[in-house]
């Protein structure tokens, strides 16, 4: 017997995702956490790596803010607080890799058992995914600024009312939308090509050289810092601005930019998953 | 003598027909070979992007310019692409430990190394490897380095790539003997000397370059040579030698080790 996919979602899936709940995700997460908690080694190297990481990038710029006779308004520290921020929340946390899980379930066929089961296939591969790494990131979130603390000392955050930090706590949160919804529709373009690798590695370098890995947005050029700032790229990477002191102006456009791309992106996912949904056919029996 | 000779004639014609075959069969799906192949290009662009902004920003830092950053990222290339083409399978023991295939290449009449390295290829590293030569050239060219510099520059690359081979290939994967689903674990260890190595640590002076010399020799990698490749150094290439031969050694003495301690799973299946 074969149904579509929208059939069966209509049918039952619909009514089903209709009454899971918040509380289904957050159970999905914790069990995505105490899995990846097995595994305390991994988690402590995965910690010291980033630690050895920062220390060597700290000591460079060490080196070009003492030898360079350029002058910059972003303080050292504020520099190596901006790159950790970077190491922490895009590549421990890792959202930009539910490309690879969409991608490899797709390509697979797993994607077909996923969608008769009676939650959203798509929040479900995230939340699997922030369970995964969230006990990393947390861990990295109390050791990065205790090593970063020893290496380079306290930010300057004197720059920061209250009023700021709310807006980069929403900030924080359309970032893991933009990310989650620009990269699962990669994955899902796997429906349509044969590799869809090289579309992910375009999106991951741009977001690796814009979105401040090795040098803070706050030290690319004047012009490039306001590209970055308001494409998809630079809201995803924009919890790293909470150590630049010449963002405040801006924060307002960058809120406007973020709550625009996340709602664009998001339309988009779904219309991609409706046509993903529509081309797959599940064989019942 | 003439025994041993005969083996590692062997050993190396079983090794570059095995690899041979790993590449033509890699080579089958035309269009995914060559997309890998630029696709790994392009992501070594954006490295070198991302690293061309802080010179940009703070111009000459401790005599290092943006030239000498894409000669380092183009020497690194190089070796990263010669020792990972040459030798990509041996990052799978991990794998082949835990799930008892390892016993397939135990029960072989070759070197189990040459086995392993010719078990597998990565074909995105071809990408790494003509960048890499592209780059070197050009910077080669650009640092007007003169016969003895160069001279001097070749012996680094062998160097260089040995020490590689060690720290990133062979060493971090021996863990798969000591606990099981170390493969993460390994690769997190090959990305510290990775790290090393790419980043523009050649600015670095003190105790942190002596470590960087020594202990975890990244600088081998990428800045020694471009060092070299700008002046004379000598004494850099003899401390070059020196910890190439020392880790090589304890490299290859864990390896027969560690070996010892594998127990076989008795996997069943076709070999």
């Amino acid at each position: 017997m074969k149904a579509t996919p929208s059939k069966l979602h209509e049918r039952g899936v619909g009514q089903l995702t209709r009454r899971s709940s918040l509380r289904t995700y957050l159970d999905i997460i914790r069990a995505s956490a105490r899995e990846d908690s097995a595994n305390a080694r991994r988690l402590v190297a995965g910690v010291a790596v980033s630690v050895i990481r920062v220390g060597l990038i700290a000591a460079i710029y060490k080196v070009a803010y003492a030898h360079s006779a350029a002058r910059t308004s972003l303080p050292y520290a504020n520099a190596l607080w901006s790159i950790a921020a970077y190491f922490a929340f895009i590549l421990n946390l890792g959202i930009r890799n539910v490309f690879k899980i969409v991608d490899r379930e797709v390509r697979t066929g797993v994607v077909e058992v996923g969608v008769i089961k009676p939650i959203d296939w798509r929040l479900y591969k995230i939340c699997e995914l922030l369970g995964k790494n969230g006990l990393e990131f947390l861990a990295q979130l109390i050791v990065l600024p205790i090593a970063l603390l020893i290496f380079v000392g306290a930010p300057d955050m004197s720059h920061l009312t209250f009023l700021d930090s709310a807006a980069f706590v929403l900030l924080t949160l359309l970032a893991m939308i933009v990310a989650s919804a620009m990269f699962l529709t990669v994955g899902l373009a796997a429906f349509w090509l044969q590799d869809a690798q090289p579309v992910y590695r375009i999106l991951d370098k741009l977001t690796l050289v814009f979105g401040g890995a090795f040098v803070p947005i706050a030290l690319l050029p004047h012009a490039t810092q306001i590209l970055v700032r308001y494409s998809p790229f630079g809201v995803y990477a924009a919890p790293t601005q909470l150590f630049n002191p010449q963002i405040l102006p801006s924060l307002g456009p960058m809120v406007l930019a973020a709550v625009a791309w996340s709602a664009f992106l998001v339309f988009l996912c779904d219309r991609v998953w409706q046509r993903a949904m529509s081309k797959i056919e599940v064989n019942g029996g | 003598m003439v025994r041993l000779l005969q083996n590692i004639r062997h050993d190396i014609r079983v090794y570059r027909l095995t690899l041979g075959m790993q590449f033509r069969a890699a080579a089958t799906l035309r269009a995914a070979f060559v997309i890998q192949i630029v696709g790994m290009m392009l992501n070594n662009s954006a490295l070198i992007i991302a690293w061309l902004f802080l010179f940009n920003r703070f111009g000459t830092i401790n005599g290092w310019s943006a030239s000498e950053l894409v000669g380092l990222q183009g020497i690194n290339m190089l070796v990263f692409g010669m020792v990972m083409l040459l030798s990509v399978g041996i990052l799978d023991l991990p794998r082949h430990v835990d799930q008892g295939s390892f016993d397939s290449f135990l029960t072989r009449p070759s070197s189990l190394l040459t086995q392993l390295a010719s078990s597998n290829v990565d074909v995105s590293t071809i990408g790494d490897f003509l960048m890499g030569l592209g780059l070197t050239i050009w910077y080669i060219a650009h640092a007007h380095a003169n016969a003895t510099a160069i001279i001097l520059f070749l012996a680094l690359m062998l160097i260089g790539s040995v020490i590689f081979w060690s720290f990133t290939v062979l060493l971090p994967n021996l863990l798969a003997f000591y606990m099981f689903d170390s493969e993460r674990l390994s690769r997190y260890f090959g990305f510290v000397f990775l790290d090393t190595s790419m980043y523009p640590t050649g600015v670095l002076t003190g105790s942190l370059r002596t470590v960087l010399l020594t202990a975890v020799p990244g600088l081998f990698v990428g800045a020694v040579q471009v060092d070299v490749l700008r002046g004379l150094h000598w004494s850099l290439v003899l401390l070059g030698l020196i910890v190439m031969a020392l880790w090589l050694a304890f490299s290859l003495w864990l390896f027969r080790r560690a070996v010892r301690k594998y127990e076989s799973a008795n996997l069943v299946g076709a070999r």
